[in-house]
């Protein structure tokens, strides 16, 4: 039997027609499905990139509590105590009415308990053993002694701890704040609210200084401590303008098995 | 009809062979792309070199029996540069290390010898390996890790060209002798032909597709 002209030219339309498309499909399908494993492979390379970096800052965390660590220590053990030693033999020696010496012995008594609070406010002794409340509270009666400011701490709801490591975290995020207020603020008034929830820890910070812009002044501090605060899954959110104050609020998210 | 169809596609053709040919010698001194493709230009050279050829033939400028020689010789350049730069693009393990060694061994003589003969059953196989090769591309892209942005890949459209284009030519080159004995008749000579340039054109739009990406 013999095909006809037109029979063989359907015939070769139709087989052109179909591989044509069954080729296009091919690389359409290859285009699609390679574009799906890369953002897939992208997913996965960002989500190890990120735990890399909480790594990294979780080392730099560690490094810089030990080094705070050996200088509080240092403080209290070597010049704290020759300090002590040097008003002991100040005393023993002096005259009676003897005014410039007892300048010089409250002097070394005022150098001393500096030292003495400064070494605290090192160590996270009081963190680990207290919790970050209570060296939040001592942080604050402490620049109180020291300044004039107004500092109001509000605590709102049942406390819950946190593991030892996030609550050293979030009272380092809290001091270098209260360091930021009175370094740049110039503010008279600071109120901290610690809010707790069943689900996470709210801490607000509001200072009635002079403010800034956020979106152009975001100096190295702010970064670590949006760092830090990232480091504990929470959120940080900085609301601020020239003239109008401060406020800083944390958002840190408890995590139900490691709460006590 | 049919050939005014054929002619018509031969244009059509002749004029994508000067195109690609003017846009790869574009990226010929630029440092920024890989050397294959910097090297690219030779192939639509030739290309064009045979087009000019077959006008000079088509108007009786050009003694036909030469023209046939490097039209053949044409035709191994055409797989052996593509299958090179397929081969080149794959990871070389043993396995297609062994399909380069068996294409070029075993196929391009056998090419060569079937060209003479005058039947194309070695064209089809010589296209299937180029399909194959494509095959082992793409299966290649599958198996590395996902970092090409493929659609700005000029590898990526020139080897999808050759998969379309050789794919097509396969089912040609295979049957078209048996069509022919079976109906002796110019218009199916003449449209066999058609879908036989068809595959080029598709392969030469696929080329023109990635130069493109060789901009960005």
């Amino acid at each position: 039997m013999y095909a006809t002209v037109s029979e063989i030219i359907i015939f070769f339309v139709i087989l052109c027609s179909v591989l044509i498309l069954f080729l296009s499909s091919f690389v359409i399908w290859v285009v699609f499905k390679y574009q799906k494993k890369q953002s897939a492979y992208l997913n996965e390379i960002n989500v190890l990139k990120a735990v890399h970096e909480n790594a990294i800052l979780l080392t730099q965390i560690e490094i810089q509590e030990q080094t705070f660590q050996n200088i509080s220590r240092d403080i209290h053990d070597n010049i704290g105590q020759k300090l002590s030693l040097a008003k002991l033999l100040l005393i023993n020696d002096q005259k009676e009415n003897d005014s410039k010496g007892n300048n010089v012995v409250n002097i070394i008594t005022e150098s001393i308990n500096d030292l003495r609070n400064l070494s605290r406010t090192l160590s996270s002794e009081r963190v680990l053993s207290n919790g970050f409340i209570e060296a939040v509270d001592f942080e604050i009666e402490q620049l109180k002694k020291v300044s004039s400011y107004n500092i109001e701490l509000h605590i709102l709801g049942e406390k819950i701890f946190l593991e030892n490591g996030k609550e050293l975290i979030l009272f380092r995020i809290i001091q270098e704040s209260l360091q930021n207020i009175i370094k740049h603020s110039e503010a008279d008034k600071i109120v901290m609210t610690v809010k707790y929830s069943s689900e996470s820890i709210d801490v607000r910070i509001c200072d009635n200084g002079k403010g800034f812009n956020e979106h152009i002044v975001m100096g190295q501090g702010l970064h670590n401590m949006q760092a830090r605060t990232k480091t504990l899954g929470g959120e940080f959110i900085i609301f601020s303008n020239e003239r109008s104050g401060t406020t800083l609020n944390l958002i840190i998210p408890i995590n139900q098995d490691a709460s006590i | 009809m049919g050939e005014i169809i054929y002619n018509g596609f031969q244009v059509l053709l002749t004029s994508l062979y000067f195109i690609n040919l003017f846009l790869f010698l574009k990226v010929r001194k630029n440092k920024n792309i890989e050397g294959l493709l910097q090297t690219f230009y030779l192939y639509p050279l030739v290309g064009a070199l045979v087009s000019m050829l077959f006008w000079l033939r088509h108007f009786d400028l050009f003694p036909k029996d030469i023209f046939r020689i490097i039209n053949q010789v044409s035709v191994l350049f055409h797989f052996s540069f593509l299958s090179f730069f397929i081969y080149k693009k794959v990871d070389r393990s043993k396995i297609y290390r062994f399909i380069a060694i068996v294409f070029f061994i075993i196929i391009i003589p056998f090419l060569y010898n079937d060209m003479f003969k005058g039947t194309f059953v070695s064209f089809a196989i010589a296209n299937g390996f180029l399909f194959i090769l494509c095959c082992f591309y793409f299966y290649n892209l599958f198996s590395s890790p996902p970092v090409l942005n493929l659609l700005q890949e000029p590898a990526f459209w020139i080897c999808s060209g050759i998969l379309l284009g050789s794919g097509l030519l396969i089912p040609f080159n295979a049957f078209n002798r048996q069509f022919l004995n079976l109906i002796l008749n110019r218009e199916i000579f003449y449209l066999l032909g058609v879908l036989a340039m068809l595959g080029y054109i598709v392969l030469h739009f696929f080329l023109i597709k990635s130069f493109l990406c060789t901009r960005q």
